[in-house]
């Protein structure tokens, strides 16, 4: 079995081994007439531009993810609040009323808002993974996109809003399992949700034990230490979502025939 | 004409090149073809990205052949232009040709004397 150089083990991390493999013997064809200084050049200008999504996106999910926390969501929250008030209390708006009944009974034993929460935030990260590294016309970005929508009113965190929202997700997970063009986006985005998700669900305890070690709430190394751990749970998210991708959504060459 | 298959300028020259190559197009035949015919030297990661979107968008796919010693055992990737592959080509030239009809691009009135 051949070995393959580390150089091309990188390729091969954004596009697959064969694709890698092809593009590093073309280069290695090339370096024989044009040189070595020639190849690594190539070879860099080459990776840059096959991998330059992955980490673009990375940052820009990182960069959307924090400014919502941090910027939008206390503006989204008393906004969604305000407006759900707004129309609660205005007896002509019998729907609303009949609506909200509805959700409330239909909803009423589910108890999953906590994790669904998490899995909602955990969507603020991924929507913009997904839509810089593989565009809006892909599947999982659009996926993506119409959960991220419709369970917009959770964030009000009004009882009603939240059933509402958890219906939803329910019912889009349902339906794009159920259909065959829709099942693996769904599995991908499912499963690039879920370390983001665990990992808020834990973040509380890594909480605790700083603050029962004695550090303050706004002390340096609890600030670090929490900006490491969402780093690496974002990583974690961003490697699961991009190999999954590779594995269960990325086209396949369809002609593997093989010629002297 | 579809929008999905729409082409840009540079795929349009790597299917042609790929089509007068033959069963020989691959990466490095590739880039000396286009070098050959249009005078630019197009990077290797470029004709890459537009080899891959294009594999994707249905327009060519790939055959492998057997590795080779100066490729450091490595297989070469050729290219086979799909049928829609071709279509789409046929269909950006068309358009290209019907915009050309009735211009002389050469014409000195056309510039205000500035190429007479």
């Amino acid at each position: 079995m051949r070995k393959v150089p580390l150089a091309e083990w990188f390729i091969s991390q954004d596009i697959g081994a064969e694709r890698a493999a092809a593009i590093y013997g073309d280069l290695e064809e090339l370096a024989a007439v044009r040189g070595r200084l020639w190849f690594w050049m190539a070879y860099i200008r080459t990776l840059i531009r096959l991998g330059w999504r992955g980490p673009v996106a990375f940052v820009c999910a990182y960069a959307f993810s924090t400014w919502v926390a941090i910027g939008a969501f206390p503006t989204i929250h008393s906004l969604l609040r305000n407006f759900y008030r707004n129309v609660q209390h205005k007896p002509h708006q019998a729907i609303w009323h009949v609506f909200d009944r509805t959700v409330h009974h239909a909803a009423a034993h589910f108890i999953w808002q906590i994790p669904l929460g998490d899995c909602l935030i955990a969507l603020w990260f991924i929507l913009p993974f997904v839509v810089v590294r593989f565009g809006l016309r892909d599947r999982l970005a659009q996926l993506a996109s119409a959960i991220f929508l419709l369970t917009i009113p959770y964030f009000s965190l009004d009882p009603a809003a939240v059933n509402f929202a958890s219906l939803v997700t329910a019912v889009i997970m349902v339906a794009a399992l159920s259909l065959r063009a829709w099942r693996r986006p769904m599995i991908v985005l499912a499963a690039s949700v879920v370390p983001i998700a665990a990992a808020i669900f834990l973040s509380a305890k890594v909480w605790f034990v700083f603050v029962s070690r004695g550090y303050g709430f706004n002390s340096p190394q609890l600030q670090w230490a929490m900006a490491l751990y969402r780093a690496v749970e974002l990583c974690i998210a961003a490697i699961v979502c991009s190999f999954l991708y590779g594995r269960l959504l990325q086209r396949k060459p369809t002609d593997r025939s093989t010629v002297a | 004409m579809n929008p999905e298959r729409s082409l840009g300028e540079f795929e349009q020259i790597v299917l042609l090149a790929a089509l007068r190559l033959g069963d020989d197009a691959y990466g490095v035949t590739i880039l000396a073809e286009i070098a050959a015919k249009t005078g630019r030297n197009p990077s290797p990661g470029a004709l890459y990205t537009t080899l891959h979107r294009m594999e994707d968008k249905g327009l060519v796919t790939f055959r492998d052949g057997s590795p080779t010693p100066e490729r450091g055992g490595r297989a070469k990737r050729f290219v086979v232009v799909t049928r829609e592959g071709r279509n789409a080509l046929a269909s950006a030239q068309t358009a290209y040709q019907s915009l050309l009809q009735g211009l002389d691009l050469l014409d000195a009135q056309m510039f205000g004397g500035a190429y007479a």
